[in-house]
């Protein structure tokens, strides 16, 4: 109600309107102006909403049961009436937009109640009778979105023959219920970390099996299948090739698709790891929240997670998709669309898919309202950008945040190494100038901009900021490993105790060797820094190098140096007196796991304690004053490295 | 029975009232299916290692009266911990606790505003078409989902003529702040009182004559206090009629007519025997705005108690919960203190 009237008063320049309040606010009338609704269904988002179906449950371990519900299900009415036409038809786990989309062998389960009774009625020919299973639909309190599709299951899916019920639980028991596969049918939705279709991959398609050895090879002849694998367990055709999966072996016989080159995959199970994460799977974590179980397909889930290749990637990827499609392992609703929605006094707003619009970067014209905003004696005029938003940010410590809110105050507060510009999708250089891969691509080496400071508002200093502060900061965020926080996305991929510190000399040597720079699509082998720089088009100072040593080959590994856990802080403001004691120990940088020492695990850390409350600034803005619950205030960083910026952009010195 | 006695033996009474108050508030939150331990950590991927921590920290492996008595001691003992934002509870209550304290002063005035002087005429106009429509209004008052008064109040009062301001909520100057905080420090006794009562903005920015950010105080929970007055005044207006009706009717009121008192004085002795339930029902009234509204304080964006303990109650958060709740209790049962020691000032017949 708020938000609403803020924005509608003119107070807040944008504003989070949910899709049921859309059309009380679009076109309002302001100053002369008018709030913007724009649906550009052309952008598509990654955000997605879905039906889980218990695949551990009877009557979910049955796929056509699955296919006939998916058939059952009214996706237009939710698209359009319940969405309000923000979600826009989605067939595949990896969604629009996304490396490894396909549409290629994906069936698109449209309403189709004949065809859902037709899968039933040839079901009960084999003696399955619907009347015999409960079905209980479950949702969250106060989503009237969920209840609003719940009550259409239950209608749609009853006339199949099954008994259907819903039930609505707190957030905190619908967690738990989904967690631990305690429920029939759940709704929900996901919004993907990185811009990668690992997030969607494992948590949704990985049936929870690890293996011990995992092997790929190309255009294998049909005949020579058999020299790779004991068994052919699934045979998928994709767009370029055919993905064969099976356990590593020989005397496998082909007998699928032909055409296309082949792509075999062998695996070796590791059944002891496998069993324990079946014993008492945890959705997310140690299983994917189908909780469905196939090895075959969980081995190209796990393959493409290591697979340089980007051909065989999105072969390997496509495949497991297919499957996944195919066998309606889950229901999928819809796909977000990008919703513009603002003052149309605001220009040049913009919606990365997965960051956030830096607030330096919009603008608004002369003639933009101008309002009391009951905060601090602030006008909103021109010169001030007022966001009305949801909820309060857990914490401003970007090693424990994992939420919306937080991640957004983050970027317009912290640098990272690199960054995404506007809604490009190719990471960008931000600290780090430029960056390399080992050969064998589990070395990334990161060159960190010279002349960076922190700023910190609290105390009025300024902290220089060089590559032991990156590693020190990606490497804090694995050592407290607080509760809810995104650290695996480092401790998955990263030994981040192996990484260190280089200074440019040791880098050079590094180099001679020849290392792989990757940038905006291309690829070179540089052996000098100059050839380095110069790759990325760098002419300014540097301040060191920053190599993460990586446990395995991760080819969306620069992604997650976008996110709000890569934020660069300054070591000095985090550690306090034990600094430079700790730069010492650590020998600048080349042992972090001499840091130990300084910052404990958990909450009780006080590097946590003092940046949980008082953040410092990397990036464009500082946080210069909050209340929580009611505001947070945000001011130019004039310390901010591009500064300059602000004076090409708007001719604005701060 | 002296006042000191009478006030000794309800002192008595406090601790077995809070304690019996915080632990059925805790078996409640506690019998809540679920795992309040996976809410305070958010919606994404679990870490156990992580979880299995704080839920050792949080004695979720203990038995339920291990658990509360956790908690109890580390409240009284100031050290409890809201676990999503890693701060003392206790900060986080002293900094809306003074949000709520001026909402729920506003709200009183309002509320004493519209329902004593209505509950009056209705009751000198007895049966006539005031006192239908006062009654009418007490009844709507009582049926109106908050939330429909709230949203047209806001859309009258501010989207339409910005009488007020939604956001934030008016401070003293950095300067005030710092001179209350520097006298709580420096006098042993009137210190901490200062400091306290400076605490709430409102009063705060008036010790130091900032009388600007009191008039903005008022601008800004204006709205909210009159959606509160409009609510609960028209039950207000009630008990002020039916009692001040009764009184009027008593013997001693028969009397002082015969005696030709004047009607403004007959009806100044039956008011001030009217008020005992009136100011009972307005203790307990403002006790319920001390305690948070939670509704107008989400409606009218207000950060104060009642807000904290919506949120606390969304994601299970145990800890606020109970510090909340032993706030309100405490609350409670001063305000009824109050009350009582109050019939004594009103009605000299009353003693303990």
């Amino acid at each position: 109600m708020t938000r609403i009237s803020l924005y509608k008063a003119g107070v807040a320049d944008i504003a989070v309107v949910t899709p049921a309040r859309w059309k009380d606010v679009n076109l309002t009338p302001v100053d002369g102006h008018r709030l913007l609704l724009i649906i550009d269904k052309e952008k598509p988002r990654l955000t997605i909403q879905y039906v889980l179906l218990n695949t551990m449950r009877e009557p979910f371990n049955i796929p056509e049961v699955r296919q006939a519900l998916a058939y059952a299900v009214p996706y237009g009415t939710i698209l359009d009436q319940i969405f309000g036409g923000l979600y826009t038809e989605l067939h595949t786990i990896v969604p629009k937009g996304m490396f490894g989309y396909t549409e290629y062998g994906i069936v698109k389960y449209e309403f189709n109640e004949a065809k859902a009774r037709e899968i039933i009625g040839k079901l009960k020919e084999r003696g399955f009778d619907p009347g015999k299973y409960s079905i209980t639909v479950i949702y969250n309190l106060g989503n009237t979105a969920r209840a609003q599709i719940a009550a259409l299951l239950q209608n749609f899916w009853t006339r199949l023959g099954f008994k259907v019920f819903v039930e609505v639980y707190s957030w905190p028991e619908f967690l738990d219920r989904v967690d631990h596969f305690n429920y029939d049918v759940a709704l929900i939705g996901w919004i993907p970390d990185y811009l990668d279709p690992d997030n969607y991959l494992m948590p949704f398609v990985w049936g929870g099996a690890e293996f011990t050895e995992l092997k790929y090879y190309k255009d294998v002849a049909p005949a020579d299948v058999g020299k790779y694998v004991s068994k052919v367990e699934r045979a998928v055709e994709t767009e370029k090739f055919i993905v064969v999966v099976g356990p590593k072996g020989t005397g496998a016989t082909y007998t699928g698709p032909t055409g296309k080159p082949i792509i075999v995959v062998s695996y070796v199970l590791d059944e002891a790891k496998t069993a324990k994460n079946w014993e008492k799977p945890v959705a997310f974590v140690t299983i994917g929240a189908a909780g469905w179980k196939d090895v075959p397909v969980s081995a190209l889930v796990k393959l493409s997670r290591m697979v340089l290749d980007p051909e065989v990637r999105a072969a390997v990827i496509n495949a497991a998709v297919r499957v996944f499609n195919n066998e309606a392992v889950m229901i999928l609703l819809g796909q977000a669309v990008t919703g513009r929605n603002y003052g149309s006094w605001v220009r040049n707003m913009y919606y990365p898919l997965t960051a956030f619009a830096r607030y330096d970067l919009v603008w608004e014209t002369p003639d933009a309202p101008v309002r009391d905003t009951g905060v601090l004696g602030i006008k909103n005029d021109p010169q001030t950008m007022v966001i009305a938003t949801i909820g309060w940010p857990d914490t401003f410590d970007p090693a424990k945040s994992y939420e919306s809110f937080g991640w957004e105050i983050f970027w317009q507060v912290y640098s990272k190494p690199v960054t995404y510009r506007y809604e490009e999708i190719e990471p960008e250089p931000e600290l780090a100038v430029a960056w390399a891969f080992s050969e064998d691509a589990t070395e990334l080496y990161f060159v960190i901009r010279g002349g960076v400071v922190a700023y910190d508002p609290w105390n009025g200093k300024t902290y220089p900021i060089d590559a032991t502060d990156v590693l020190f900061s990606c490497w804090r965020v694995v050592r407290l490993n607080l509760p809810g926080s995104a650290a695996w996305m480092f401790s998955d991929f990263i030994d981040i105790n192996a990484s260190t510190v280089l200074t440019e000399e040791e880098f050079k040597q590094e180099l001679a060797k020849g290392l792989i720079a990757v940038y905006r699509g291309k690829e070179r082998v540089v052996r000098s820094l100059d050839e380095l720089l110069n790759f990325f088009g760098y002419k300014g100072p540097t301040a060191g190098v920053v190599k993460f040593k990586l446990y395995f080959p991760y080819p969306p590994i620069l992604h997650i140096f976008t996110t709000a856990i890569a934020s660069v802080i300054p070591m000095e403001y985090a550690l306090g007196d034990k600094y430079q004691a700790a730069i010492a120990e650590s020998n600048n940088g080349k042992n972090p796991s001499a840091w130990a020492k300084y910052v404990i695990p958990g909450e009780d850390d006080p590097s946590y304690r003092l940046l949980k409350d008082k953040p410092v600034s990397t990036g464009p803005y500082y946080v210069a004053d909050y209340k929580e619950g009611s505001y947070i205030l945000l001011k130019l960083n004039r310390y901010y490295w591009n500064a300059t910026l602000w004076e090409k952009l708007y001719g604005y010195k701060p | 029975m002296g006042l000191a006695r009478f006030l000794a033996r309800r002192a008595a009474t406090f601790v077995p009232t809070v304690v019996g108050v915080l632990l059925i508030t805790y078996i409640i939150a506690y019998s809540v299916p679920g795992d309040p331990v996976r809410a305070w950590v958010g919606e994404k991927l679990l870490n156990p290692e992580a979880l299995e921590r704080i839920r050792e920290k949080y004695r979720f492996n203990a038995p339920w009266y291990e658990q509360f008595t956790f908690f109890v001691t580390q409240l009284l003992k100031a050290e409890l911990e809201d676990p999503i934002r890693n701060r003392n509870v206790f900060d986080e209550i002293f900094e809306r606790f003074p949000v709520t304290v001026e909402l729920a002063i506003v709200g009183f005035i309002f509320l004493v505003a519209i329902g004593i002087p209505l509950g009056i005429i209705a009751a000198i106009k007895k049966d006539s078409i005031v006192d239908f429509f006062v009654r009418v209004f007490a009844l709507v008052g009582s049926s109106l989902p908050a939330f429909v008064l709230y949203y047209y109040l806001i859309l009258a009062l501010f989207v339409y003529t910005r009488t007020t301001e939604l956001a934030g909520v008016p401070l003293p100057s950095a300067q005030c702040r710092a001179m209350i905080a520097s006298i709580a420090q420096s006098y042993p006794y009137v210190g901490p009182v200062v400091g306290a009562v400076g605490s709430v903005p409102m009063f705060g920015a008036a010790m130091c004559g900032e009388f600007g950010v009191v008039a903005e105080t008022f601008r800004r929970l204006y709205l909210p206090g009159l959606a509160l007055g409009l609510l609960n005044g028209g039950f207000i207006a009630r008990i002020v009629r039916n009692s001040l009706l009764d009184a009027l009717s008593s013997e001693y009121i028969l009397y002082a007519k015969a005696r030709g008192l004047s009607k403004l004085r007959v009806w100044g002795h039956a008011l001030k025997n009217a008020l005992v339930p009136v100011v009972t029902v307005l203790g307990i009234n403002f006790g319920g705005l001390l305690s948070g509204a939670v509704i107008a304080e989400r409606a009218f964006n207000i950060p104060g108690m009642g807000r904290l303990m919506y949120e606390a109650i969304t994601r299970a958060n145990f800890p606020v919960i109970i510090a909340c709740t032993f706030l309100f209790a405490i609350i409670y049962v001063t305000v009824n203190l109050v009350v009582d020691i109050l019939y004594a000032v009103i009605d000299p017949r009353i003693r303990y």
